[in-house]
């Protein structure tokens, strides 16, 4: 097994490709494989699928739909209302992400120009992203090691995200 | 400005030395435990508005404002009861190594520790990546109890 790749279990997985870019069946039609490769990465990365989301995917989808609550200057620091289409949007990234094996809990938060925000930090690396109305994703990522690879991009591949929250070792 | 304002800005130092804390309030559900460090501030809570056109976002120095006076000046100024909201900490001294600098910005007589955050060179921020740095170099120093 090379290395550089991660070793994954694939899972029996019946899977709506349309809510990941870049995702092709295969042919058994029980597992998916990601077929794109994000120019970050050497290699075509590998994705297993979950037959049904990660237990973290109930209560994030939950944090999500309450920033619909949210009104203007949320934050006392004069944050714009949490806008309802970057929630949809949120939700449907956090659910592609909850079927993916691997991919561990964000923390949700609101930012002040009203987006959503999705945040991992296992230590060894971080990923703030962030998910407007229109569904274009901001990601910031952070590696603690090596500096040279964090990246700062904008994206509307969600394979993208997927690729940095599977492929790096966490605590 | 009112002579008592003339008379607190008096006091208040220009002149941030490295050893200072910075301040800023947090709502309660605007932090992040990030393994290692602890409770911090999500990186989203500490950029600047740029839907209102806030160019450098606001912090306080402890030296002058104690992270429980600035939940009551809010408290005071906004009538919420902020109950749960944080106050996160950031040692001046890491800023620089982050590309940023601290102004000192007194907001008399309510807020003389009040400063900004601004670009160590020029007058943009390089990308939003600074925000997640700073993020993870702060901490949670105060909750508002209920």
């Amino acid at each position: 097994m090379n290395p550089d790749m991660p070793e994954y279990a694939l899972t029996g997985a019946a899977f709506d490709s349309r809510e990941m870019d870049g995702l092709s069946a295969s042919a058994d039609g029980e597992t998916e494989v990601l077929a794109e490769r994000p120019s970050t990465w050497n290699r075509p990365p590998v994705f297993a699928v979950r037959s049904a989301p990660a237990d973290w995917h109930g209560d994030v989808d939950q944090a999500i739909l309450r920033l619909l609550r949210r009104g203007e200057n949320w934050d006392s620091h004069g944050a714009a209302p949490i806008d309802a289409d970057a929630v949809a949007n949120a939700r449907e990234i956090a659910r592609t992400l909850a079927l993916i094996d691997g991919v561990p809990q964000p923390t949700v938060g609101g930012t002040p120009d009203g987006e959503v925000g999705l945040a991992w930090d296992v230590g060894e690396w971080s990923l703030d992203l962030t998910v407007d109305g229109s569904g274009l994703l901001h990601y910031v990522y952070l590696d603690e090691a090596d500096s040279t690879r964090d990246v700062e991009r904008r994206t509307r591949n969600s394979t993208e995200i997927a690729n940095y929250l599977t492929r790096l070792p966490r605590r | 400005m009112t002579g008592d304002a003339a008379d607190h800005l008096e006091s208040v130092s220009l002149d941030i030395n490295s050893e200072e804390t910075i301040l800023r309030w947090i709502p309660p559900d605007g932090v992040q435990e990030r393994p290692g460090r602890g409770l911090t501030a999500q990186s989203w809570k500490l950029s600047p508005k740029t839907w209102l056109g806030e160019r450098f976002p606001s912090w306080s120095r402890q030296r002058y404002t104690s992270p429980r006076r600035l939940i009551e000046i809010q408290i005071e100024t906004t009538e919420r009861d902020m109950i749960g909201w944080h106050v996160v900490a950031a040692p001046v001294s890491v800023l620089a190594g982050l590309g940023l600098r601290v102004e000192a910005d007194p907001n008399l007589p309510i807020d003389p520790g009040h400063c900004l955050i601004r670009p160590a060179v020029g007058e943009d921020f390089e990308g939003d990546r600074v925000w997640s740095k700073l993020a993870k170099l702060t901490r949670v120093v105060y909750t508002h109890p209920s």
